[in-house]
């Protein structure tokens, strides 16, 4: 058996159920008292008044306790609503923030980028070509491709739109060099020579068809007998390392 | 420490706590439900009475007591109710009959007080 119960049924045996009796008694009582001692306080409050002034001043305080009651509740209402109007707030803060933050990374080029996008791959021209570009009184390095070339080609590629890219898994951002050192092209200090494959991605359907349009700079290039081959892809364009 | 000495210490205690307990609520009191407060006090010291006559002649049931107090209680509320309802001073009438009721108990305690009967 459990304590609780036995000094239970002890106490049932010691008092008789006279005592209890008293005892209820005497608690409704004492809530009695309290609430006529209460009443006679308020009672003396408003001694030297008229008849009129303290039906007046009871009513009104009769409303003051019922406005304050509704001030209390409404507060308690406004409390709440401030918890979650902050916790909205902060959600919409960390969404702000998120979403600024994941554009700025893509700019910073500090985040990958993996999807749809364009592989471009630039070919020196073939030894016959620069022959023949030799033949036409053309300097036969028109076929070579060159820092500058990708400087362009990469000029154009932002000016269409695009949001990431890369020269053989080089992210390219806006305070990249793109140096020539004699045979090779310097790249974020890392040396490459051709084939160069371009990686694009964020470029809209209508700004692909203008890469191969006419009097693009990708048609100037295979116009020096330089290979460009543009294919739609999935691409994984690596951040920033 | 006596039997009846108890009884006066628990009833001291309960009244203590009965008092502590309506001051820790928050109640406020009101001119409109005063009379309410008036009539209960008045039932209660009745059901006081009416309790010690019932253990004075040996047939004291604790719920029997309990039930008859609810019940007044309920009734006297609600007559006070229909009486301001109907702006009828109804309550003059409660307090003769509970008056009357509470004074006839007392003298039957009266009586066994002073013919020598147990306590």
């Amino acid at each position: 058996m459990k304590p609780a119960p036995i000094l239970v049924k002890r106490m049932a045996e010691y008092f008789p159920p006279f005592a209890w009796f008293l005892v209820f008694v005497a608690l409704i009582l004492g809530v009695f008292i309290n609430f006529s001692s209460d009443l006679r306080r308020k009672s003396t409050a408003y001694q030297g008044f008229s008849a009129e002034q303290f039906k007046k001043t009871r009513r009104l305080s009769t409303a003051l306790n019922r406005v304050e009651r509704i001030n209390t509740r409404l507060e308690s209402e406004i409390a709440l609503l401030n918890h979650d109007i902050a916790r909205e707030l902060k959600q919409a803060y960390q969404y702000t923030y998120q979403r600024k933050y994941d554009r700025l990374s893509s700019i910073a080029g500090i985040k990958p980028w993996l999807g749809d996008g364009l592989e471009i791959t630039l070919k020196d021209a073939p030894s016959q070509t620069s022959r023949s570009l030799s033949r036409l009184n053309e300097n036969p390095n028109g076929g070579i491709v060159h820092n500058t070339d990708l400087v362009l080609a990469m000029n154009t590629l932002w000016s269409l739109g695009a949001q990431a890219v890369s020269i053989n898994d080089q992210r390219i951002l806006s305070g990249t060099a793109i140096t020539c050192a004699g045979p090779i092209i310097l790249i974020n200090q890392t040396r490459m020579s051709p084939p160069f494959v371009l990686k694009v991605a964020g470029l809209k359907p209508e700004q692909i068809r203008r890469l191969d349009q006419r009097g693009s700079y990708f048609n100037y290039l295979k116009s020096y007998g330089i290979s460009v081959d543009i294919a739609q892809k999935k691409v994984s364009i690596p951040g920033i390392s | 420490m006596p039997h009846s000495l108890q009884f006066l210490v628990l009833s001291v205690l309960a009244i203590v706590v009965g008092f502590w307990t309506a001051n820790s609520i928050q109640f406020t009191m009101t001119e409109e439900i005063s009379i309410y407060l008036a009539m209960g006090l008045i039932v209660t010291v009745d059901l006081l009475i009416e309790g010690a006559n019932h253990y004075l002649e040996g047939h004291f049931n604790w719920k029997t007591i309990t039930f008859n107090y609810a019940i007044s209680l309920l009734l006297a509320a609600l007559f006070l109710k229909m009486g301001q309802l109907m702006r009828v001073d109804l309550y003059i009438a409660l307090f003769i009959v509970f008056g009357v009721k509470l004074f006839s108990n007392l003298s039957y305690i009266s009586q066994k007080f002073f013919s020598n009967q147990r306590l």
